[in-house]
C-alpha cells in the first residue's frame, strides 16, 4: 500500500512553471530521496503532497486518500530552515505546535520532555527559541516534526548545521523511525546521506522527474563498463582494457566489450601484480546526479 | 479543546503577555489619572483657601446663613463678618483674610460691591462669596425659587415622536454614541497593527508552513481574529473601567452633577452594538487581508494607512451632517459601509435615524463584514507563501 502517491501534478505562479510533471509513489515504511538542483521544484511539489498548494493538474493521495483535517495529525513536517516561533520559550512552543497536532497540553509537554532529554537540549527548554543555536534550533525543529508520533514524515534538508555527532544521531533516528513502520521523505542535497538512508529516490529537474527508483538499481543503471584497482607498483598493460584513468587514489581500467571484471582479475594475478584494491566501479550518487541532470538539460 | 480555542488562545497571550501591550494598556489611564491631577493641583495652587472677610453696611447679611458647596472637591472658604472697614483691613494686612467685601448702605439700590485685596483671589472663593450673598439674599424665599433662580431652567427638548429627549444635564448620554464612534475608530487605529502583522510573524519564521500542515487557512485566521479580539477586548475592559470608576468617583465623591444623571436609553446601546460589532470586524477583517497580501509588515502598515483614512473620511463631511443630518448625501454616507459607523453614530446627536436607514446600514455591514472575513482568509491561503513578493488585488480575485 502507497502512503504517498502523486500522479502527473503540475504547478504554475503566474507565468513560472515550478512543476511541470512529476509522478512518485512512496511505500508505506520507507526512507524515500527527494533530490534535484536548487529550483528543480522539489519545495513546491512537497507543498502540493502537503496541501498547501492546490495542483494546477494531477492528483495526490496521501494516506489513502486526499488530505484533510484528521490526516494532518497523521504527518510531521519540517520545513528547511526555521519552522518555530523564534520569541517564545522552547518548551512552549513544542507543547503548543503538538497540541495543533491533537496532543493534550499534558502528553505533549511529557512527549517533549523525553524528547528534549535524548537530543540534549533539556537544559535549554526555558531560554526562547530565537536563543539557541542553529544546531539546537535544527534538533528542536527535528522534536517538533516527530512529538505526535506522525505516520508520515516530510523533512526538507534535516542535516543542516548539525554537527557529525548531531547528524549520526539524526540517522539512527531516522532508521529507528522506519523500523517502527513510520514513512519518511527526505529531501536534501547532502548525496552520501542518501546513500546511507534511502531506499529509494526520485531525481528532479525543472519541474520535472529525471531519474525514479531503488537506489541500488539506478547506481546499476549508471554504473560504466570498469573496474577501479590500486596496487603497489605500476598496472602491466591487459588486454582487453581500452582506456585507464587516475580515479581519486585508484586506477580506473574501462573494459572492452565481452570482457568481465574476472577476467581483469586474473590477468592481474598472472602478472603477479600485488593487488591493495579491486572493485567494479559504480558511480557515485553525486556522479550520477550531476551527469543525470546535465543529460536531463541536453534532452 | 478545540483548535480555534487553541490559537485565539496562543494568539492572546503572545499579545498580551508583551510589556509593549502592557505599557498601552495602563498608558491612557495612567496619562488621565496625570493630567486629573495636574489640573487639581494647578487649580488648588491657584485656589487661596484663606477666608474672605466681609464688612456688611447694607444689613442683608445680618444673620447670615453658609452657602452649601456645589462639589466635594471645593474646600470650603470662610466667611468672616467685621463690624468695621478698619478691622477687615487689619486682618487682610496681617493675612488672616485674602480679601474682603463692603457692602455699603445703598447696596441694594446700586448694587455696587467694593472689594479690597492684596493679591488677586481665587476663583473658587470668588464663587462661593457670591453663592453666599445669593442664598442670603434669598432666604425668605422658598426653596424652589431659589434653585430656579440659581440654576437656570431645566429645559428638556424631546423629538416629535417622543423617541429621543434632551436635557442639558444630561449631555454625556446624548453625546456617548458619537464618543463610542471615535473610540471604534482609535481602537481600530490601535489594533490594526496587530492585525496587520496577523500572520507576519510565521511568515518569516516560516512557522506559517507547520501550521498548514497542522490547521486549515479559515481555522487559523479565525482563531487569531479571535485572539486579537480578545487583546481589544481587555484593553476596553480595562480603558472603560477607569472610565467608569472616573465617572463614579465624580459622581459619588466629587458630587458633579452631569456625572450623576447619566443614563443610556436601551435602544441607544443596540444601535451602537449592531452597527459597531460588524464594523469592527469589517475593518480588522480588511487589516487582516492587507497584512496577509502583503510581503513586509512595514508595507502592510503603510497599506492601511488609508483603511484608517476610510475611517476618518466622515469628519470631513461634519459641516453638512451637522446642518443637514437627513440630506441625501448624509443618508447615503449612513448606509455606505466604510463610513457607516461613524456618519450614523454622529447623526443621533442632531437628529433621529430612520429605523430603516439603520436596518439597512447593519445589513450592509454585516454582509461586508462577513464578505471581508472570506476575503481574508483568501489572502492567507494564497499569499502565506510568498516569501519577499505581494500579492496583487487581481491574483486575490482571479484565484477566488
Amino acid at each position: 500500500m502507497h502512503t504517498v502517491k502523486v500522479s502527473h501534478i503540475a504547478k504554475s505562479f503566474g507565468d513560472v512553471k515550478a512543476v511541470t510533471d512529476v509522478s512518485f509513489e512512496v511505500e508505506r515504511g520507507e526512507i524515500f530521496g527527494l533530490l534535484g538542483p536548487n529550483g528543480a521544484g522539489k519545495t513546491t511539489a512537497l507543498r502540493v503532497i502537503l496541501d498547501i498548494f492546490k495542483p494546477d493538474s494531477g492528483t495526490v493521495s496521501i494516506l489513502e486518500g486526499p488530505m484533510n483535517d484528521e490526516k494532518k495529525s497523521r504527518l510531521g513536517y519540517m520545513p528547511e530552515e526555521r519552522g518555530l516561533y523564534q520569541d517564545i520559550t522552547l518548551e512552549r512552543c513544542l507543547i503548543y505546535l503538538g497540541t495543533l497536532k491533537g496532543l493534550s497540553k499534558d502528553e505533549a509537554r511529557q512527549r517533549a520532555e523525553k524528547l528534549l532529554e535524548s537530543f540534549d537540549l533539556a537544559d535549554h527548554k526555558t531560554k526562547k527559541v530565537k536563543e539557541l543555536s542553529k544546531g539546537m534550533q535544527q534538533k528542536a525543529q527535528i522534536i517538533n516534526t516527530i512529538l505526535h508520533r506522525p505516520e508520515l514524515i516530510i523533512i526538507d534538508e534535516p542535516f543542516t548545521a548539525l554537527d557529525p555527532v548531531n547528524t549520526q544521531m539524526v540517522k539512527d533516528l531516522m532508521e529507528e523511525l522506519r523500523e517502527k513502520g513510520a514513512t519518511i521523505i527526505m529531501c536534501t542535497h547532502q548525496m552520501h546521506q542518501v546513500e546511507e538512508l534511502c531506499d529509494r529516490i526520485l531525481l528532479m529537474d525543472e519541474g520535472k522527474d529525471l531519474l525514479y527508483g531503488n537506489l541500488n538499481e539506478i547506481r546499476k543503471q549508471f554504473s560504466g563498463h570498469a573496474v577501479l584497482v590500486r596496487s603497489n607498483g605500476n598496472l602491466p598493460s591487459i588486454e582487453g582494457v581500452v582506456g585507464i584513468e587516475e580515479h581519486n587514489s585508484s586506477t580506473k581500467l574501462n573494459l572492452d566489450d565481452g570482457i568481465n571484471p574476472q577476467d581483469v582479475l586474473s590477468a592481474l594475478l598472472e602478472k603477479n601484480v600485488i593487488l591493495e584494491k579491486f572493485e567494479i566501479a559504480v558511480p557515485s550518487l553525486d556522479e550520477i546526479f550531476i551527469q543525470a541532470v546535465e543529460e536531463g538539460k541536453q534532452t | 479543546m478545540s483548535t480555534l480555542w487553541l490559537i485565539a488562545k496562543h494568539e492572546y497571550k503572545r499579545h498580551v503577555m508583551r510589556r509593549a501591550y502592557i505599557l498601552i494598556l495602563l498608558s491612557l489611564p495612567l496619562m488621565l489619572t496625570l493630567m486629573i491631577g495636574l489640573i487639581i493641583a494647578t487649580v488648588n495652587m491657584e485656589n487661596d483657601d484663606r477666608p474672605l472677610g466681609y464688612v456688611d453696611q447694607s444689613g442683608v447679611l445680618t444673620e447670615a446663613i453658609p452657602a452649601p458647596l456645589d462639589s466635594s472637591l471645593e474646600t470650603p472658604v470662610e466667611m468672616i463678618a467685621y463690624p468695621i472697614r478698619e478691622d477687615a483691613r487689619a486682618a487682610l494686612d496681617s493675612g488672616d483674610i485674602q480679601a474682603f467685601y463692603l457692602l455699603p448702605d445703598d447696596y441694594m439700590e446700586t448694587k455696587h460691591v467694593e472689594l479690597v485685596y492684596v493679591d488677586d483671589i481665587g476663583d473658587d472663593a470668588t464663587g462661593q462669596f457670591w453663592d453666599f450673598m445669593r442664598v442670603n439674599l434669598m432666604s425668605n424665599v422658598p426653596q424652589g425659587t431659589v434653585d430656579f433662580v440659581t440654576n437656570g431652567a431645566d429645559i428638556t427638548i424631546r423629538t416629535p415622536d417622543g423617541s429621543r429627549e434632551f436635557s442639558k444635564s444630561q449631555i454625556l448620554s446624548l453625546i456617548l454614541p458619537l464618543l463610542v464612534g471615535i473610540g471604534l475608530v482609535v481602537l481600530i487605529m490601535t489594533s490594526s497593527g496587530y492585525l496587520v502583522g496577523i500572520v507576519a510573524e510565521e511568515k518569516e519564521n516560516r512557522t506559517i508552513e507547520i501550521l498548514m500542515t497542522s490547521i486549515s487557512p479559515n481555522q487559523l485566521v479565525t482563531g487569531k481574529l479571535l485572539g486579537i479580539i480578545g487583546v481589544v477586548a481587555t484593553q476596553v475592559t480595562v480603558w472603560l473601567g477607569f472610565l467608569f470608576g472616573f465617572i463614579y468617583l465624580a459622581a459619588n465623591q466629587f458630587g458633579y452633577e452631569w456625572a450623576q444623571n447619566i443614563s443610556i436609553e436601551s435602544n441607544t446601546i443596540l444601535m451602537i452594538v449592531a452597527v459597531m460589532v460588524p464594523a469592527y470586524v469589517m475593518f480588522a477583517a480588511l487589516m487582516t487581508a492587507i497584512g496577509s497580501m502583503v510581503s513586509a509588515t512595514q508595507e502592510g502598515q503603510q497599506l492601511s494607512g488609508l483603511v484608517s483614512l476610510l475611517l476618518w473620511l466622515p469628519m470631513a463631511f461634519m459641516g453638512i451632517i451637522i446642518e443637514s443630518p437627513n440630506s441625501p448625501l448624509v443618508v447615503g454616507l449612513s448606509i455606505f459601509p466604510a463610513s457607516a459607523p461613524i456618519v450614523i453614530t454622529m447623526r443621533t446627536v442632531f437628529t433621529v435615524v430612520p429605523f430603516w436607514q439603520l436596518a439597512l446600514s447593519v445589513t450592509l455591514l454585516t454582509a461586508t463584514a462577513g464578505s471581508a472575513v472570506w476575503l481574508a482568509g483568501r489572502a492567507l491561503r494564497l499569499g502565506m507563501l510568498r516569501y519577499g513578493q505581494r500579492l496583487s488585488l487581481r491574483e486575490l480575485f482571479r484565484k477566488a
